[in-house]
């Protein structure tokens, strides 16, 4: 590809690109990034740490930790960016206080039922993976390894039983409680 | 002497729980599908619930019903109760089986696997 050939595939890039940008509010709200409690923010880097670890090994326990990681780290984004944001909203609300802030969090939750069963498909995927990386590890004599895919599995379920519908629930709480969006 | 005919009767009574034909299924083989596809949740151990409930005693037990383990609702309340059939089919697509199941697992897509596994189920008793 010559340079202006490659400079007009540039632009035409550059254009499709931003007509698909959405404008004034709905960019802000997009935009806007929200935190995720911390105790599951270190859940999360502690999980990546010790599966990045197992990933740096030679041999197939290795090789299936690398493929997994990366299954692992892309259903943390998803979770990062709309499942457990609404969660932290969670104290202020036991302690009876909501306020039109909040409002992102019923998006968020209405998203995470549209989303349901590809979030759950994801868990699915997961657990897939880490009874592959337990059987190589058991081959491997790797217990340390065994136990780090046991405990992956089982925030694939403390997700889908908590942490998921917590975060509808907060949702939907919040819908209920504020008056209509304008 | 005892054990020998007891063990004996348990495999005749779960052989006829599943009633499939023997030359269709490999107990053994179903223990190794169940090691790699199935021990990272659960436990064969009586009364023993993990991320998933006991598989003791499994065939013959109602859907839901292990003492001691957090069922979902749609588990609980799907009426079914596990042999060969409904393991069949549920072991294929789990969430299909029962829809809201929290088990989050894709199933066993090879029904040799499938068939071996649940003859490896019918002896946990």
């Amino acid at each position: 590809m010559g340079l202006r050939t490659a400079a007009v595939a540039a632009s035409m890039a550059l254009f499709a690109s931003a007509a698909f940008l959405p404008t004034g509010a709905a960019r802000a709200q997009q935009s806007q990034t929200h935190p995720i409690p911390q105790s599951i923010r270190l859940d999360h880097e502690e999980a990546i740490r010790q599966l990045t670890a197992v990933a740096h090994r030679k041999g197939r326990t290795g090789e299936i930790a690398r493929k997994a990681l990366e299954v692992f780290k892309a259903h943390i984004r998803r979770e990062e960016e709309y499942i457990l944001p609404p969660l932290t909203l969670a104290p202020a609300i036991a302690e009876g206080r909501v306020n039109p802030d909040m409002r992102w969090a019923i998006a968020m939750a209405d998203r995470i039922k549209a989303d349901r069963e590809i979030i759950f498909a994801e868990h699915t995927t997961i657990t897939a993976w880490m009874n592959q990386l337990a059987e190589a590890a058991r081959r491997a004599h790797q217990e340390d390894v065994v136990d780090l895919a046991k405990s992956l599995v089982a925030d694939s379920l403390n997700d889908t039983e908590v942490m998921e519908p917590a975060a509808i629930v907060i949702g939907e709480y919040l819908r209920a409680k504020l008056p209509p969006a304008q | 002497m005892s054990r020998i005919v007891l063990a004996l009767a348990v495999a005749i009574a779960g052989g006829a729980l599943v009633s499939i034909p023997a030359r269709a299924q490999d107990a053994q083989a179903g223990q190794q599908v169940f090691r790699q596809q199935c021990a990272i949740c659960h436990d064969v151990a009586p009364n023993k619930n993990r991320i998933g409930p006991s598989l003791f005693g499994i065939v013959g037990r109602k859907a839901g019903s292990e003492a001691g383990f957090t069922y979902s609702d749609p588990n609980k309340n799907s009426g079914i109760v596990w042999d060969t059939g409904t393991l069949d089919k549920y072991l294929a697509d789990p969430r299909a089986a029962i829809p809201g199941t929290k088990m989050t697992y894709a199933g066993v897509k090879n029904e040799q696997q499938r068939k071996d596994l649940i003859a490896y189920l019918a002896t946990l008793h």
